[in-house]
């Protein structure tokens, strides 16, 4: 039975749960709420991020052994709960300057955040699978949300099918782990050490695997991801890269170290190896940006799953940094690409976010530039930005774990990477201006900015300091 | 008393008949309904292993399935009825703006 | 075991024969004399309008949808009804305040719905 007490310990949990119900309510009880209900989500995910900060080093497993907390989740929903804050000021001036201010856009944020937190919390696989589905068919929702504009409901379309395509996969492969231990809890099915031999128990969990695997975008399961973030909408497009893949791998990054069986390492190498191949060499060649940044973000799969390889205490270290890096840098440039989207004309297609357009962006708005250069300097992996020491914690992991082949691979392939984004740098500051210079509009009072300011802080701060991460989340030294 | 064995390659026959489906279908609705089916084989497989095992952990893990099941439908018909009002068709090798 | 399918087997054999026999037999020996009026659709004896693949309005969409999210909620009613019966006093109370929680939520979404309009006809 479940106990009072053990509600208070999700209090982060239910403050999501209860407001991405209320604000439904609200929604139809005021006329105009739209502003009540930014102001009210905004209040939620920072009583949700205080309260987190509660319960670090209290390992424990409740609600009828349902959900565990534990350092790791914890890191993981508080990176999660920063991500959805800067997508949710971002979205204000965003859904406005689309014609599609709605309220419900804020609670499918909030559902899809509950279902990210229940993922990571989960220490059965039924809480899994609801946490993924809640968060999915959110997702769903929140990439079609442009219903008037085709490319949007076509991304919606093709997330969905494919989606609800590896859903089923991933029930298969839970089908099997519970015909084999006769259980869905993880503490039990990994206690007994003889069924992680079993092939059925193995194609079981390689199924479980390889359906994360594509909701994170590693190298077989990638191709849907340059297309869902083209057509999804520019902030939305931000948080599936970063909140999504961010509660996809700390689902399962447990699992994996659980599972633990060395023969699968290999296959995990290859997958980062190839991952960081494909996203770095075929971003090489875009001519719009979204698709770029997406590329990107099959690269930074690829670098996370170096860390995913490498299986050893050093991993989860930089697998947290990389992440919550990845969350300032890539969330802060999908929003400066959505802020320098032109206004909603009622055509089919997103304008302004061909590479051509930020040629001379530097003389254009200066301020907006230098922003978006932090944000590529941390993503090419440049020292004083978070990025760096991201990247650097992770191929450290892989060293540590005697796969030297692999941290050099990944350091090469890197290199690829800094190219593309070097290539934006110098078309925003030394390349002449294909617009006409007074064409530029834009007020510092678009949500946007205040946003890209919270991730420009958030990449500089944990670039300068790497130490300030693992003391603020109780990480102990190895 | 039939074997469980019996049960798992039904399910499976009948969730290899829903990839192949998804895989050759051309019509969104009808890749849907072949996903469905996949559900579907994957509940089977659920109840049966319960069945056998005397734990009602896989039945209640089918209801949940279910449900999920229900809220997919009602998403995915949205998104193609929204698809449908700007392109007039579901056959998804029309379906093809967003390329490299 | 397979031997308790056999009478199974013969009766469908059977019902197939059956069917297909009759059907058969009636358009070998009986007269075929079509007409006009004959072969026209019969639609209660209007003359049929357009094609059988009409579009419908996305009103019929939205009551289905929301019957089924609504109807499949139930199934989780069904076993809580079975075994709230045999718990003791304190699990009862329990399990009440339990499926009533579950029910809020459902009556939030029903709220939403109707003030939303999505069950209005015009």
């Amino acid at each position: 039975m479940i106990q009072i007490k053990d509600l208070l310990e999700v209090l982060p949990l239910l403050i999501i749960a209860f407001s991405a119900i209320f604000i439904l309510l609200l929604e139809v009880s005021i006329k105009k709420s739209e502003t009540v209900i930014f102001g009210f989500s905004l209040i939620a995910i920072l009583a949700a991020i205080a309260t987190s900060f509660n319960y670090f080093n209290k390992e424990m497993i409740i609600f009828n052994q349902f959900l565990r907390i534990s350092n790791a989740s914890l890191t993981f929903s508080v990176i999660i709960l920063i991500s959805m804050l800067i997508t949710v000021i971002a979205s204000k001036s965003y859904i406005e300057k689309e014609n599609v201010n709605f309220g419900e856009y804020y609670s499918m944020l909030l559902f899809a955040l509950m279902g990210m937190m229940l993922m990571i919390f989960a220490n059965d696989i039924l809480i899994i699978f609801i946490g993924l589905e809640l968060m999915s068919v959110c997702f769903y929702v929140l990439a079609g949300f442009l219903r008037l504009r085709q490319k949007s409901n076509e991304s919606a379309l093709k997330y969905f099918l494919l989606g609800a395509f590896m859903t089923g996969f991933i029930l298969y492969g839970i089908a099997l782990i519970y015909g084999i231990t006769g259980t869905t809890n993880l503490t039990l099915i990994f206690s007994d050490a003889k069924v992680l031999t079993n092939y059925v128990f193995i194609i079981g969990t390689a199924l479980l695997i390889i359906g994360f695997m594509f909701k994170i975008g590693v190298f077989p399961f990638h191709m849907w991801i340059p297309d869902v973030y083209d057509g999804a909408p520019t902030v939305v497009s931000g948080m599936l890269s970063t909140a999504g893949k961010i509660a996809a791998v700390g689902t399962i990054l447990p699992i994996i170290l659980a599972v633990n069986i060395l023969n699968f390492k290999i296959i995990f190498s290859v997958a980062a190896v190839a991952t960081m191949l494909y996203g770095n060499v075929i971003a090489l060649a875009q001519t719009n940006i979204k698709r770029l940044l997406a590329y990107s973000s099959i690269a930074s799969a690829g670098y996370i799953f170096v860390g995913v390889a490498s299986m050893n205490e050093f991993a989860l270290r930089g697998i947290a940094y990389y992440l919550i890096a990845y969350t300032f840098m890539q969330l802060g440039a999908f929003i400066i690409v959505a802020m320098l989207e032109k206004k909603d004309d009622g055509s089919r297609d997103y304008k302004n976010v061909d590479l051509d357009f930020y040629k001379g962006l530097g003389k254009r708005n200066p301020v907006i530039a230098t922003f978006m250069t932090f944000f590529l300097f941390s993503l090419a992996g440049i020292p004083p930005f978070a990025g760096f020491w991201g990247k650097y914690y992770l191929f450290f992991a892989a060293i540590k774990s005697n796969q030297i082949w692999l941290a050099v691979v990944a350091i090469l392939l890197s290199l690829i990477g800094v190219y593309y984004y070097l290539k934006i740098i110098v078309y925003m500051w030394f390349s002449e201006s294909l617009e006409p210079v007074s064409e530029e509009k834009f007020s510092f009072s678009d949500t946007g900015f205040a946003a890209t300011v919270l991730a420009v802080i958030g990449t500089i701060l944990f670039g300068v300091d790497p130490n300030l991460f693992f003391s603020l989340f109780k990480f102990v030294t190895p | 008393m039939i074997e469980i064995n019996y049960y798992l390659i039904v399910s499976a026959i009948l969730f290899c008949t829903g990839v192949i489906g998804v895989l050759v279908r051309r019509n969104a609705i009808v890749i849907f309904m072949c996903i469905e089916l996949m559900l579907n084989a994957i509940n089977l497989t659920f109840v049966a292993f319960s069945s056998f095992m005397g734990n009602v952990n896989g039945q209640i893990f089918v209801f949940i399935v279910m449900t999920v099941a229900a809220a997919e439908a009602a998403v995915g018909l949205a998104i193609v009825i929204a698809l449908f009002r700007n392109k007039e068709s579901v056959n998804i090798d029309e379906i093809n703006i967003l390329k490299w | 075991m397979l031997e308790s399918y056999i009478p199974i087997i013969i009766i469908l054999i059977i019902s197939v024969l059956f069917a297909v026999v009759n059907v058969n037999l009636s358009s070998l020996l009986g007269p075929s004399r079509p007409n006009k009026e004959k072969l026209s659709t019969y639609e209660s004896g209007i003359e049929p309008v357009g094609t059988a693949h009409e579009r419908f309005s996305v009103k019929f969409y939205m009551v289905a949808v929301l019957f089924i999210l609504f109807d499949i909620e139930v199934v989780f009613l069904y076993p809580w009804a079975v075994s709230f019966i045999g718990l003791d006093q304190l699990k009862m109370m329990y399990s009440f305040i339990s499926v009533s929680v579950f029910i809020i939520i459902l009556l939030v979404g029903y709220i939403y719905v109707i003030r939303k309009g999505a069950l209005n006809w015009d």
